[in-house]
């Protein structure tokens, strides 16, 4: 237990240490503020939290392998998002196609939450920095939660808990946050103050919600995987971006219902749209790239 | 145990080589990314840079920028217009070094038509360009304006050419802070020619040095005078602006100030719009002239000198005799400002805002109490200032802040001051945000959140209309939204006599209909709303009966002071007044003026006329 404990601890000290490094490269320093501080603190300390919570269980086990995988993630997630968003910058009207999603989210759910959280956040962290951006720890740290989350599927497994559990909590999230939209859809836009209205966002969260379960028929005779990674994908994203949006209320001075409304649904439903969409095709990819290459899953 | 060493081990070698990653890129993103810059020496026949120029009153003043000369190469330039197809040569100047420039002045220039110019150097060199006609008939005349070129990105500046020839503007302004390298100018200006020197080589240009171009962080000049914020090197502030400003009308007033600095504020008339160019850095109290200790036992708590976190009562910062102008330059305004001749309307360009607009700054979004570097300081010069300014119904614009707004100005009263429209950056590298405490005044939908009346950090009043903040969110995937950054343009139309701004961002093609103004803009406000002030009794009306558009001006006869001038549009005119009196008007055309002295302030309903006939007076 202690050495688990020990690397989990690595982890977080590794993205701490890069994000020092990288706030020198691009010559800023760090803010001693109280609330980004106390943010990022806490934000650490729950995840250690989360940690000690399961660590009784093997998603913890960080061995080599492991170690490898959440390499590949955070350079894979760097990769796809810096293509998507330095260089392609797809969109289809307000939805912009950022794959990048599911790195997080199938690494967490294929190789545990500890690789999970590193591929988010450590990723997140070095595409930031290499599309030239600045980088902030809370939205690093809760990127490497959306993959962090996913990791955690074994455990209904082992407690015996139905997935329709799961399935009824998160349908129940996007509808709560899309009836909260319809109910108080104008507000000030979180950056630029432009009061807007955000109906958009409910239909295009209910939108995400329908595929997910569409995807879930069709792909629950085919691999059960494809409904989970949706389900815990989902959650993962949920739960992110509902810190950072929350985070903000402190950080940046948003209101409630701009935090909630201008912040939390658009991304979310933007998250969701592109993980519904596209980590059925990288899981295709991946099973045709693992049976050529003989990768075994943990799940 | 083995395993998790094995672990750790891995871990601490993708963490060094993470390290080694975002090193290895950070290199890459100073050399491979950024293009080759650094370039002050080329062939012979390319050594002419750029050129800036303006004309004023028939005096045409151009500026070839060369780069570096060899040591025994000719220190002569020539000046050539075309005439009758063939090249004539009208001047001669000589290179000035460390500057490596040449400034021509041709006098009794013909601005009625456009003139081909080529300039000089030996005999390979030459740069050809266009001297425009004064549009002294366009009812429109369009300025654009530029601020803040951030060294964070050093390469060409495509975007901004390709819409700025779209919109063919007829005068091109950058507020300042066109350089950021603060120890080497000739490069880093050789460097922002080749940026912008495809549209300044076609149009005339203001150009006027901010802090970051003479080498400060921030700059507080008190007269050129040592000291915390002043002037660092005078030999480098004199380079810079001769660089920068030898383009300009001759100064109104070209006495140095402390350690030799020269001055450049002066007047432009160009398009019948009456331009005053100021230096609002040069004569800016430093901030030493506060008492920092009484300021802390009365608990204003400072981040860093010019940096106040907490600020129980703005009045602890101001200073009534700090300076912001200085008298030198209110002086010029006071004449400025009553002086019409060949303008219908009047534009203040200087560097910064006057009022602190930002609320949030740099990468950690420090929300400070009050920035002493912004133009709100010394309170009392500000409003002196502005006092100047609204006699001549000018609207304000400038850059400076990172931060595209626009603003009414306040001195007693909210909007009793004129407009201000400051430029969003052309190259964003440190954001701030318009991000006032507590609930928006609006939530009507396409508006802008905390639009309206706010004090500002320091007290001043001011009226919030628009406001571009950066907007770094992960899901907009455009660097420049991203940053905030853009140009302004700004459009007088002599006709209706409005005034609009527009804020656009970079990185799209204006005339494609997705590419949309920063939300907030664009604004048309009317010349007469640049003194807004509200009238407490009116004077008769004033009834030209054989001249259009002549000049009013209207003064205090109990105390001498003018109260405002004004180019009216038609024939008739019902002054307004701020104090119940008598007062004298004085109504002129181009060469005739006729003074009526005494005249009663009215209350606004009962209403009486005067004709006045200035042509009749020649006869």
């Amino acid at each position: 237990m202690r050495k688990r404990t020990f690397t989990w601890l690595a982890v977080l000290l590794i993205f701490l240490l890069l994000f020092l490094v990288i706030k020198a490269v691009i010559g800023q320093g760090v803010s001693y503020k109280q609330a980004p501080l106390i943010l990022t603190s806490v934000s650490l300390i729950v995840l250690f939290g989360l940690y000690l919570l399961t660590s009784r269980y093997d998603i913890w086990i960080v061995g080599p392998k492991q170690v490898l995988y959440m390499g590949v993630g955070a350079g894979l997630y760097m990769l796809i998002r810096y293509l998507f968003t330095a260089i392609l910058q797809i969109s289809f009207g307000k939805i912009s196609i950022h794959p990048a999603v599911c790195i997080p989210v199938l690494f967490g759910f294929s190789f545990g939450p500890g690789v999970g959280f590193f591929t988010g956040a450590v990723g997140s962290l070095l595409a930031d920095f290499a599309i030239g951006w600045d980088v902030f720890p809370i939205w690093s740290i809760a990127t490497g939660m959306t993959g962090m989350i996913p990791g955690f599927m074994s455990l209904l497994k082992e407690e015996n808990i139905p997935q329709r559990y799961l399935s009824t909590l998160v349908i129940l999230l996007i509808i709560l946050s899309a009836g909260m939209v319809f109910l108080h859809p104008v507000v000030p836009e979180p950056w630029t103050g432009e009061i807007k209205d955000y109906t958009f966002w409910a239909y295009a969260l209910l939108m995400g919600g329908a595929i997910m379960i569409a995807n879930g028929y069709l792909m629950e005779q085919r691999d059960l995987n494809f409904v989970s990674i949706n389900l815990w994908g989902a959650l993962g994203i949920i739960v992110s971006t509902l810190l950072t949006s929350l985070g903000d209320i402190w950080l940046n001075n948003f209101s409630l219902e701009t935090a909630l409304i201008g912040e939390y649904a658009p991304y979310t439903a933007i998250d969701l749209l592109n993980l519904v969409l596209f980590a059925p095709l990288i899981m295709a990819a991946y099973h045709a790239a693992r049976n050529r290459l003989g990768v075994r899953v943990q799940s | 145990m083995k395993r998790t060493s094995r672990a750790l081990l891995f871990l601490a070698v993708i963490a060094v080589l993470s390290v080694a990653f975002i090193y290895g890129l950070g290199f890459l993103r100073r050399t491979v990314l950024q293009p080759k810059w650094k370039i002050t020496k080329v062939p012979e026949e390319e050594v002419i840079g750029f050129v800036l120029y303006t004309v004023d009153d028939q005096v045409l003043n151009l500026t070839a920028q060369l780069y570096q000369l060899e040591p025994e190469a000719d220190r002569t330039v020539r000046l050539e217009i075309k005439m009758d197809g063939e090249w004539e040569q009208i001047a001669t100047t000589e290179v000035w070094e460390p500057e490596f420039i040449a400034p021509f002045q041709v006098k009794d220039w013909d601005d009625s038509q456009d003139h081909e110019y080529r300039v000089r150097h030996g005999e390979k060199a030459a740069y050809t360009g266009l001297i425009r006609a004064n549009p002294l008939d366009k009812e429109e005349i369009v300025v654009a304006a530029f601020t803040g070129n951030g060294n964070s990105d050093r390469g060409p500046r495509p975007d901004i050419i390709k819409n700025i020839q779209r919109i063919d503007p007829d005068l091109l302004f950058f507020s300042g802070d066109q350089v950021y390298d603060h120890q080497d100018h000739l490069v880093s200006w050789l460097l922002w020619g080749r940026q912008f020197g495809e549209i300044t080589r076609d149009r005339p240009t203001v150009v006027i040095p901010d802090d970051h171009d003479v080498g400060n962080a921030n700059l507080w000049g008190n007269g050129g005078e040592p000291g915390f914020g002043g002037y660092q090197d005078p030999a480098y502030v004199r380079q810079v602006e001769n660089a920068q400003t030898s383009h300009l009308p001759d100064p109104y007033d070209p006495t140095p100030i402390q350690r030799g600095i020269g001055t450049y504020y002066t007047s432009l008339t160009w398009g019948r719009i009456g331009f005053a160019i100021l230096e609002d850095r040069k004569f800016k109290s430093q901030i030493d002239i506060l008492d920092r200790e009484m300021l802390e036992s009365k608990g204003v708590v400072f981040s860093r000198p010019d940096h106040i976190e907490q600020l129980p009562d703005p009045d602890f910062l101001d200073v009534p005799e700090g300076t912001l102008l200085g008298e030198r330059q209110l002086a010029f305004l006071e004449e400025w400002t009553a002086d019409w001749s060949g303008q219908d309307m009047k534009a203040v360009l200087s560097q910064a805002p006057f009022a602190a607009v930002a609320h949030l700054h740099g990468p950690s979004r420090v929300r400070l109490a009050a920035d002493l570097d912004s133009n709100g300081w010394p309170q009392s010069a500000r409003d002196r200032a502005l006092g100047k300014i609204r006699k001549g119904f000018a609207i304000m614009i400038n850059g400076d802040q990172h931060l595209a707004t626009v603003i009414q100005q306040g001195v007693e009263d909210f909007g009793d001051a004129g407009y201000s429209f400051s430029m969003p950056s052309v190259v964003n590298h440190y954001r701030r945000w318009w991000s006032p405490e507590g609930t928006t005044n609006t939530d009507e939908e396409g508006a802008l959140a905390y639009t309206g009346q706010y004090l500002d950090n320091f007290g001043n009043k001011i009226t919030m209309y628009a406001y571009a903040n950066p907007n770094p969110t992960r899901t907009t995937y455009n660097r420049w939204l991203s940053q905030g950054a853009g140009f302004g343009v700004t459009r007088f139309n002599k006709r209706k006599r409005t005034i609009t701004m527009e804020c656009w961002p970079r990185g799209c093609d204006i005339t494609d209909p997705t590419c949309e103004q920063y939300p907030g803009w664009p604004i048309t406000i009317t010349q007469e709303e640049n003194y807004g002030r509200k009238a407490t009794a009116y004077l008769p009306t004033i009834q030209v009966l054989d001249a259009d558009d002549p000049v009013i001006q209207v003064v205090n006869d109990s105390t001498g002071e003018t109260i405002y001038t004004l180019r009216i549009h038609g024939r008739s005119y019902r002054p307004k007044v701020f104090q119940k009196g008598t007062y004298t008007i004085k109504v002129h055309s181009r060469e005739n003026q006729v003074v009526v002295t005494g005249v009663e302030s009215l209350p606004e309903e009962v209403r009486e006329r005067i004709q006045i006939q200035l042509k009749e007076k020649e006869e």
